[in-house]
């Protein structure tokens, strides 16, 4: 159980760490940026 | 309330929420709002155009293509840190397309069994998932120079249901543009919602691959099926009665969708943190 | 839990009935129907000022006299960079009766900077960080191509594109018309 628990601790800060971090890098934007312009080829239309 | 109505009620929000653009079914434009960044937990197309949040699986592909320059903090932390408290709860609970499989397989029709050939053909959407998502976006990356994102384009029917389709019906324009590409992924398409109807949400058990990348958190995921080994006596009718290919309650494939513990003659089959014994 | 449901429900209505309400106040210009094969007649291009990628601003109402190309595209979409050769090849055929003006969507300039000088282009590139310029035009959906003729008129427009050779045919098509 204590492994497991370790395991989670580990993750839970990776996952924050690299969620913070990508914010600050502008990832954000660009996740937006492809999301709000509908390109063609991503929905089989081309 | 029934908990598996109380399932599908939340798995219905869940759907309405992710499209909550009602105005983009009526214009044939999809939501360009700056919210539209923030991931949505399971597989829902961005180009649906009630989508108000990004799918998941296709912010991944796109930003996987930036590699080696740029890793993907951004939807890489999402994916962890939702795969750490919900794992494959997303899959049971709050994912459309899943929602579309089951109510797709209470049509009438032969029902295939579980057998030792589907949990073989599970290991399916690993490959989806390293092929699709991973290598061919990542690899086309830096031969073109611009992403690819092969999952998106060449498989998801999320995206042909709830973008492609609409997106054809209400726009003119884009039914002029229609080519090869749109008949492969409708044909797919309509070959997986017919495949639903005689097998069990058979998209999210054999191809998902954004089930595959949660599976991989079902021994550390926060919520999830348990149980009780207290009151367990190893009759294993939780697994017989299982609609997927578990080898054990809350393992990888468990869509934790809780038909085991509706049938749990013992009450030992419980849902969310671990109780410690 | 009836009203756990209820409660659900009416989140999700709301929600609904406010995404609706936000694109009411969308693009008040260029109000032709996106969605149809050719836009009416008479209508004009909205005009605008804009960062140019390498420094400067270009305002699209100094082109007006030319058959105009107005390209709205980004670097990580497949179909608009895979079109973008054909636009030196459309400007060596059509010379000083075309401009070109590609307008970037909502990119960072050093990646549409890379972008460009990797491939040696040169016609006019536009830097629409905030979207400001895509928003004056229904580009929900690109690559989108407006073409304007020499009176200022949208005589047609484009969604979406083929390779570079078939996008040549389809735009000189399409600047042929516009030039009369």
């Amino acid at each position: 159980m204590r492994k497991k628990t370790v395991l989670r601790l580990v993750l839970a800060a990776a996952g924050v760490t690299a969620l913070v971090l990508g914010l600050v890098q502008g990832q954000y934007g660009e996740t937006l940026s492809k999301a709000v312009y509908l390109c063609l080829e991503c929905v089989g239309l081309g | 309330m029934d908990r598996g109505l109380k399932r599908k009620c939340i798995q219905l929000a869940s759907a309405v929420l992710y499209n909550a653009n009602f105005a983009g079914f009526r214009d044939g434009a999809i939501w360009q709002g700056e919210g539209k960044g923030v991931c949505v937990p399971g597989l829902n197309c961005y180009s649906c155009p009630g989508a108000v949040g990004s799918c998941p699986l296709g912010a991944l592909q796109n930003a996987l293509s930036r590699l080696p320059e740029k890793l993907p903090l951004y939807v890489g932390g999402f994916i962890l840190l939702t795969g750490l408290a919900l794992g494959r709860l997303v899959c049971g609970f709050l994912c459309p397309f899943g929602l579309i499989q089951e109510l797709v397989h209470k049509l009438p029709g032969p029902k295939i069994q579980k057998s030792r050939w589907t949990r073989r053909l599970s290991w399916l959407k690993y490959i989806v998932l390293a092929l699709f998502v991973v290598a061919i976006p990542m690899c086309a990356a830096w031969a073109r120079g611009y992403p690819l994102p092969a999952f998106c384009k060449y498989i998801c029917p999320a995206g042909t249901l709830e973008g492609g389709w609409p997106l054809a019906l209400l726009r003119a324009d884009i039914r002029g543009r229609l080519g090869g590409l749109f008949c492969w992924k409708s044909a797919l398409c309509v070959a997986i919602l017919l495949s639903c109807v005689f097998c069990y949400r058979s998209f999210c058990r054999f191809l998902c691959p954004l089930g595959a990348i949660y599976s991989l958190f079902a021994r550390v995921a926060l919520l999830a099926m348990r149980v009780d080994k207290t009151l367990c006596d190893n009759c294993g009718l939780c697994v017989k009665k299982c609609p997927v290919d578990v080898c054990r309650v809350g393992d990888r494939e468990c869509v934790q969708c809780g038909a085991c513990r509706a049938v749990c003659p013992k009450n030992a089959i419980y849902f969310g943190k671990e109780r410690r014994t | 839990m009836k009203r756990l449901f209820a409660l659900l429900l009416a989140v999700c209505m709301c929600l609904g009935i406010a995404a609706c309400g936000s694109d009411a106040e969308k693009s008040e210009v260029t109000d032709y129907d996106p969605t149809a094969v050719t836009p009416e007649p008479e209508l004009r291009y909205t005009d605008f000022t804009g960062a140019l990628l390498g420094g400067g601003e270009l305002t699209l109402s100094d082109y007006e006299g030319k058959v105009i190309l107005l390209n709205f595209w980004a670097t990580w979409c497949g179909p608009c960079v895979n079109e973008m050769p054909a636009f030196p090849r459309l400007l060596e055929k059509y010379g000083d009766d075309l401009a070109i003006i590609a307008v970037d969507l909502q990119e960072d300039s050093e990646t549409v900077a890379d972008f460009i000088a990797e491939k040696g282009y040169d016609f006019p590139v536009v830097l629409d960080a905030d979207g400001a310029i895509g928003s004056l035009y229904p580009t929900d959906g690109i690559p989108y191509t407006v073409v304007i003729a020499p009176d200022g008129t949208i005589s047609d427009t484009s969604l979406g594109a083929g390779t570079a050779e078939v996008m040549i045919e389809e735009y000189s098509a399409m600047i042929d018309a516009a030039l009369g």
